[in-house]
């Protein structure tokens, strides 16, 4: 009981300590802080019904509190069954994309990681054909969801020799694991007819135009826990990006970390990707710009990264759906978006001063 | 057990794959010494070293540090006791300096925690016991290998050790910044009573700024033992000891009341 209570006082001052942490950071970490609010506004007013921030509050007001405001019902409807959905699975997606690249990269300490890189994407897209085109009974989230954990564990369990996973064989085994699951579902794609094979390569591309507060809730849950057990865990990113022997000689338990990192970047990764498809390069792209502009330390790159990434990518969905007179696959936007700002960074920052 | 007793290695040995490397080694180190490992490349001085810090396991043999199995303390209590510092360390991220000294503190930090105030302070005191204040806000990926060393002896120190292993900490410097740094060393192990085991290759180094000297040799095959002496310097340090580890011939010089190693 008194052991709880120290304990409860002792996150109490932690909690302080780190608002103190952020009430010293420069205004411009705040506002990267604070970005997906404004980010947010913007997208819900994106589109053929125009919505003010006070009609939001109003309809999301008047849903809660089940008042009429006298709003027309398509408002309604288009609000808060279409749009909002839509922004916030972009959001979920954005975050967690990026906050599960930032963590990869600091454990294998190599800013070219994405959370793809264990065979994630190829397990998740074998996953989502075979519930497309073999298993139709087979929800095409789980079909996706259980894969890439699968294609994640087999690489991990592959790489494992003697209780130790050296971050080299994991990324040799996550070769070689997204070749299988590339190969596998080269077989689905031969096989199947044309209309299971168009809806596999158009889920490959990664779309959010599919959106629906199912697919929210479905999401949601991985995404807020993961990103709460990454923050509060980030520190220790610092300590493993130093490297493993560094590591382990100021006393961490290196494997233990090692382990709840992966299975939390992979598990918020692969919760978006079932629901989303494969959105490239934002979990490549968000934590480099991040990283360029504040800097290396996990304590803020971090939570940078969700911020960052969720405004990223809620605002690149702006653009595939309003840009062109047809929609365009946002996975497609966030490549070609994502990778002139890319060499943009790198080359004028010199590479991020990594060597 | 001695109660000046600060690290004891009970017969060592160790094989990578069927080649051995280190063949029952013993050795007792007095608390607040400074200890040399000194030998020729591949002899298994950085092995030896990671052995005492526990980062990798001997085949046979045990190292006791203040009277316990490193094997047998859990890891953060081990580097509450002991610091490393690594030879020419390199990272991939620009972190600044300050940022790394600091990760140093792991110990002291419980799971779901960051650095708090008191870290802080044991960080900016670690930078300036290393005199590397000024560079605290530079990033690590450009700063010299000297200062990089500085910097990672720094972080040793924010554990707060007894004992600081350091592996070849002159291997990248300067004729003068391997004069610095080797007193650096040895006045924090008599300022703070902190017992120093490092790696030199340089044995007149060996013989100016250590209490005691380990010489090694490299294991070849059929030898029984490939610690050749142990002990106060200038009798570990003898021509006939120097053939016998590195196969040079060498004479002994005095200078002003020093010895000195010139090879012939
Ligand atoms: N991980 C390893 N696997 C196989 N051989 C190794 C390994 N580490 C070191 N060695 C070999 O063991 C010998 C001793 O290495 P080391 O302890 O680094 O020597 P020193 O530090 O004295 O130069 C060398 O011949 C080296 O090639
Ligand atoms: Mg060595």
């Amino acid at each position: 009981m008194y052991t709880g209570l120290g304990r409860w006082v002792k996150l109490q001052g932690g909690l302080r300590q780190s608002l103190h942490f952020l009430t010293k950071r420069s205004s411009l970490t705040i506002f990267a802080l604070l970005l997906p609010l404004p980010a947010l506004l913007i997208s819900m007013n994106m589109g053929t019904y125009p919505v003010s921030g006070l009609e939001l509050a109003e309809i999301i007001f008047s849903r809660l509190m089940g008042h009429d405001l006298g709003l027309p019902a398509v408002y309604d409807t288009v609000v808060f069954n279409i749009r909002l959905p839509r922004v916030l699975l972009a959001m979920l997606v954005g975050a967690a994309l990026s906050i599960s690249g930032a963590t990869l990269q600091g454990i294998f300490r190599n800013p070219l990681v994405s959370p793809f890189v264990l065979g994630l994407s190829s397990g998740a897209a074998f996953g989502a054909a075979l519930a497309i085109a073999v298993f139709p009974w087979m929800p095409l989230q789980i079909g996706a969801f259980a894969f890439s954990l699968l294609a994640v564990g087999s690489a991990y369990l592959m790489a494992r020799r003697k209780g130790e996973v050296p971050v080299i064989s994991l990324v040799l085994a996550g070769v070689v694991v997204s070749s299988v699951f590339g190969a596998l579902l080269a077989i689905i794609q031969f096989a199947v007819d044309a209309r299971s094979l168009q809806s596999i390569v158009y889920w490959n591309m990664g779309t959010l135009s599919t959106a629906s507060w199912s697919k929210v809730d479905m999401a949601a849950p991985w995404v807020l826990v993961g990103c709460l057990i990454l923050i509060t865990l980030r520190w220790r990113l610092n300590v493993l990006a130093l490297g493993e022997e560094e590591a382990r000689s100021v006393g961490m338990n290196l494997e233990v970390y090692k382990f709840v990192f992966i299975v939390t970047a992979t598990l918020v990764a692969s919760a978006v990707v079932a629901v989303a498809g494969i959105i490239g390069l934002v979990g490549l792209i968000v934590p480099h710009m991040v990283r360029m502009v504040f800097g290396p330390d996990h304590r803020i790159l971090i939570p940078l990264s969700a911020t960052v990434g969720a405004s990223f990518l809620v605002l690149v969905d702006d653009v595939a759906r309003s840009a062109f007179s047809f929609e365009v696959p946002v996975g497609i936007i966030t490549t070609l978006l994502g990778a002139p700002v890319f060499i943009y960074l790198l080359r004028v920052t010199r590479a991020g001063g990594w060597e | 057990m001695n109660a000046a007793e600060g690290i004891r290695v009970e017969e060592v040995s160790m094989a990578y794959g069927s080649s051995r490397i280190l063949n029952e080694i013993s050795l007792s180190i007095r608390k607040g010494s400074v200890v040399t490992i000194v030998g020729p490349n591949g002899c298994g001085k950085t092995t030896l070293l990671k052995i005492i810090n526990n980062l990798l396991k001997p085949d046979q043999g045990r190292v006791f540090v203040e009277g316990t199995d490193v094997n047998l303390l859990p890891a953060h209590r081990l580097a509450r006791i002991m610091g490393y510092v690594p030879q020419g360390h390199k990272i991939s991220f620009p972190f600044k300096v300050r940022d790394v000294v600091i990760t140093g503190r792991m110990p002291y930090i419980p799971a779901f925690s960051s650095p708090k105030r008191e870290d802080m302070e044991r960080t900016e005191q670690a930078l300036s016991l290393t005199g590397i204040s000024g560079l605290a806000d530079h990033p690590y990926s450009q700063i010299s290998g000297g200062e990089r060393q500085l910097v990672m002896i720094a972080r040793a120190m924010a554990q707060q050790p007894s004992v600081l292993l350091l592996d070849e900490p002159t291997s990248y410097l300067d004729f003068k910044n391997q004069i610095l740094t080797l007193k650096m060393i040895t006045e924090i192990s008599r300022s703070k009573g902190v017992t120093v085991i490092m790696t030199l290759h340089d044995p007149n180094h060996a013989l100016m700024f250590s209490d005691e000297v380990v010489l090694l040799r490299k294991l070849n095959g059929n030898r029984v033992g490939n610690m050749i002496a142990c002990g106060l310097p200038q009798e570990v340090m003898t021509p006939q000891n120097i053939m016998a580890a590195y196969g040079v011939e060498v004479e002994i010089v005095d200078v002003k009341g020093r010895k000195l190693l010139m090879p012939l």
